[in-house]
């Protein structure tokens, strides 16, 4: 495919941009990625939300939805990952979401095949967003979500992303005064590459990043976080929490650049790794770049096996050694998503499967 | 005592003798010049093949570019080899007048007789004095400059050359393996305790230089030791090069402390490679304090092969005005039940730069394993600039690794209760300083730890207003 079909009645502008597009990605591709994900060839799919319900959620109404493309290109939704380029030289439909709902839900669904999900959320109100990204079988899905928020706006946001191979290019903009609070949760993703990417450049703004993966089987996970503060008075708190089982691999990095005019900001990072197996490994890289004085920044960063101690006091009260061990992973985990029981669940399920 | 033993005072140091020397390689590093060097030394055949050997890697190797900049490197500006005189000395009688003086100056006789086992200076790029106590030689502990340890133990000293740093692993150590010149070579016996430190002093005099020093330390099953190496340099406009490789084998049971004053001019770049192996049962400690330089880029490390082996690695960093602190430090776990610590402290000011790099790495079937690491860096101006980038890779579930750093400022209030008691703000700011390096200082021997202190009160003055 090129992308001047898909260009069929769109100005000479969108098939330049689509043109430039992917000659990035194929200038881009030669660098090598230790998690592929395949897709190039691979016949493509539109994004295809589900209006699905969940339990203590509203799914969103057909308003609060509208499908666009040309909102993609505009300026400052540029890539901030090589499979991104590709999307956006190959971008049929796109979804731009308004929601009002206090607690919304909207799921998307990938059948096999390559299939393009463009998200583009703009959060004018107070309100919560429950977004469900779910793969098929042999499925590869390539997540773009740009997420905005309005000045003094308190936004909180929970992903799921299960199945299938994964790329995710996840990056937000926020006005003075706005909170964005992120929960993502990754499962049974084949290969994952999570990359969430932030420029924080007004004044007061408040990012917070909690994000937990179970990694299973031959699994792989590459998760970056980038968080750069360019003003006054920004709070960012990023913590990524992964378990790792059977032959799985994580890489987790944290970056947190520190500009001169963000005084008075407060920043932490934190990368924990739980193994469950011997065989997993887990490579953790939590950085911090501080050009400015007056700001506390923090980062931490752990990787061990459970606690014998914890298990040991479960296997007192009654639990068996598996079941202790699971309890602790669970726990571990899902103390992120308290207040989502359909993640809390889905957390547990994957776990004993 | 405090003026004494006045090793890392930069206004002490910064005097320059004039220019003479029995021999000099001209400018730039080939072949020719690796030859002449080897034949100086009057070397076996099979170490100028090493020589040569590491010269083609540097020269194909290009400069990293992930830490320190190092584009004003010249490399074809440097004198690779100077030698200061002919007589090499173990007694400070033996050694040239103007030499000796320098090293009166510094203080470091004076620190021999009052509290060393055993003392070696270099100056430029040899060691023109190599001295230890005679109860320690009749034991059987060798303590020697490099080149003498080849020519004298030319077998135990192939078996452990380059054997932890290969001539290939980085740049600056295939540089190091083509020229180095100097150093120390050090055995201690099985089941000797060497209870005072042993010393070695570098002095570069020259302007654009490069020093190249080459370490070998073996500690034998039991034995212990304390190595401490200070160093200086007049200040000049131009650049110098000081490129060392260190390497240090503890066996079962033995114990090595490495203890470094680095506190270069601020015309130099300190690019060295320094590395420790340690067997059952064993312990290495790095006490690493880096306050000169221009561009510091050292990480010392430990591999820890051994089970119950343990590794520590101390560091402070203080970057002030054109100083790039690149510092920090690497613990491979290969024994089962090792276990290792990294403390890093750091201070920058006036446009100062401080960068902690580090890898805890454990390595599958090392099970029992336990690391933490621990980063705090003190920023004390709007210009300066810390950085953090720690590197955890673990690939055995049976393994606790933690890491946390945190960067800040002296606190206001502090300050402010400081001079409530009739402080002036600079002496406020200097005392926190000390209280946050306190956990380095409490390492070092007690006159050490007064000099560190003396340098970094002179280096706050002025911090303020």
């Amino acid at each position: 495919m090129t992308p001047n079909l898909l260009s069929e009645f769109e100005s000479d502008k969108f098939l330049d941009l689509r043109k430039k597009f992917l000659e990035s990605y194929d200038s881009g591709k030669k660098m090598d990625e230790p998690v592929k994900l395949d897709f190039d060839s691979l016949p493509i799919n539109k994004i295809s939300p589900q209006f699905e319900k969940c339990d203590h959620f509203e799914t969103l109404n057909e308003n609060e939805i509208t499908h666009k493309i040309h909102p993609f290109y505009e300026e400052g939704l540029n890539p901030k990952s090589n499979f991104s380029n590709y999307l956006l030289a190959f971008l049929e439909e796109g979804i731009y979401l308004k929601p009002h709902s206090q607690k919304g839900y909207l799921k998307f669904f990938a059948k096999t095949g390559l299939t393009l999900e463009p998200v583009i959320v703009e959060f004018e109100n107070d309100c919560t967003l429950f977004l469900h990204f779910s793969g098929g079988d042999g499925s590869v899905c390539l997540d773009f979500i740009r997420v905005f928020v309005k000045e003094n706006v308190k936004a909180k946001l929970f992903f799921l992303f299960e199945n299938g191979k994964r790329g995710i290019d996840f990056s937000s903009k926020l006005e003075n005064g706005s909170t964005l609070e992120v929960y993502p949760v990754v499962l049974k993703g084949e290969g994952i590459i999570f990359n969430s990417t932030h420029n924080i450049d007004k004044k007061d703004a408040f990012y917070v990043e909690k994000s937990v993966s179970l990694i299973k089987g031959k699994d792989k996970l590459r998760q970056i976080t980038l968080v750069s503060e360019n003003e006054e008075g920004i709070k960012v708190d990023v913590e990524a929490r992964s378990i790792l089982d059977d032959s799985s691999r994580c890489f987790i990095k944290g970056i947190l650049n520190v500009e001169k005019r963000a005084k008075k900001s407060e920043s932490h990072y934190g990368g924990h790794c739980l193994k469950f197996s011997k065989e997993s490994k887990a490579l953790i890289e939590p950085q911090l770049e501080i050009k400015s004085l007056d700001v506390k920044a923090t980062h931490s960063a752990s990787v061990s096996n459970v606690d014998d101690e914890k298990v040991f006091y479960l296997e007192s009260r009654g639990l068996e050694r598996e079941k202790a061990r699971k309890e602790i992973g669970i726990g571990f985990l899902s103390s992120f998503v308290k207040e989502n029981q359909f993640l809390e669940k889905k957390i547990e399920e994957n776990f004993n499967e | 005592m405090a003026e004494k033993f006045d090793f890392i005072d930069s206004a002490k140091y910064d005097f320059k003798d004039p220019e003479k020397y029995a021999f000099r390689t001209p400018k730039g590093l080939n072949k020719e010049v690796v030859e002449e060097i080897s034949r100086q030394k009057q070397e076996p055949k099979w170490m100028l093949d090493i020589r040569l050997k590491a010269l083609d890697i540097f020269l194909k190797k290009p400069t990293p570019t992930w830490g320190g900049d190092l584009s004003a490197l010249d490399y074809d500006s440097y004198t690779y080899y100077i030698k200061p005189s002919e007589k090499k000395g173990g007694t400070w009688e033996e050694i040239p007048d103007n030499i000796k003086k320098t090293f009166d100056r510094l203080g470091v006789p004076e620190a021999e007789r009052k509290f060393l086992a055993g003392l070696g200076a270099q100056y430029e790029s040899e060691m023109v004095y190599h001295s230890i106590r005679e109860d320690l030689a009749k034991k059987g502990v060798i303590f020697l400059d490099t080149e003498t340890g080849l020519r004298e133990y030319p077998e135990l000293f192939r078996e452990y050359f380059t054997k932890l740093v290969p001539i290939e692993d980085n740049k600056f150590a295939s540089l190091n393996t083509a020229c180095w010149s100097g150093g120390s070579f050090i055995y201690v016996p099985e089941g000797v305790n060497i209870d005072i430190p042993l010393q070695a002093y570098f002095r570069i005099n020259s302007e654009k230089m490069g020093q190249f020093e080459r370490t070998i330390i073996v500690a034998d099953e039991g034995a212990k030791l304390h190595y401490i190496e200070g160093c200086t340099a007049p200040q000049y406009s131009t650049l110098s090069l000081h490129t060392g490789v260190i390497e240090i084998f503890v066996k079962k049971n033995a114990s090595v402390r490495y203890t470094t004053i680095q506190n270069w001019a601020r015309n130099i770049y300190n690019l060295v490679t320094q590395r420790s192996m340690v067997e059952e049962g064993g312990l290495m400690e790095w006490v690493d304090g880096n306050i000169g330089s221009k561009l510091t880029m050292k990480y010392p490390s430990i591999y820890l092969i051994g089970d119950n082996s343990r590794g520590k690695i101390l560091s402070i960093t203080f970057a002030t005005e054109g100083q790039h602190q690149d510092a920090g430090g690497k613990v491979i776990h290969k024994g089962k039940n090792s276990a290792s610590t990294i403390v890093s402290k750091s201070i920058s000011r006036f446009s100062g730069r401080c960068s902690y790099r580090g890898l805890v790495k454990v390595i599958k079937n090392a099970t029992g394993v336990k690391s933490s690491v621990k980063c705090d860096a003190l920023m004390l101006d709007e210009q300066s600039r810390s950085d953090t980038y720690p590197v955890m890779q673990i690939d055995e579930e049976d393994a606790t690794v933690s890491h946390e750093a945190t960067v800040g400022k002296i606190s206001d209030e502090v300050i402010h209760y400081l001079t409530s008691r009739g402080i002036k703000e600079s002496d406020a700011q200097a005392m926190v300083v000390m209280g946050f390096i306190d956990e380095f200082a409490k390492e070092l021997p007690m006159e050490y730890a007064i000099e560190l202190n003396r340098l970094i009160q002179l280096e706050m003055e002025g911090s303020v207003g």
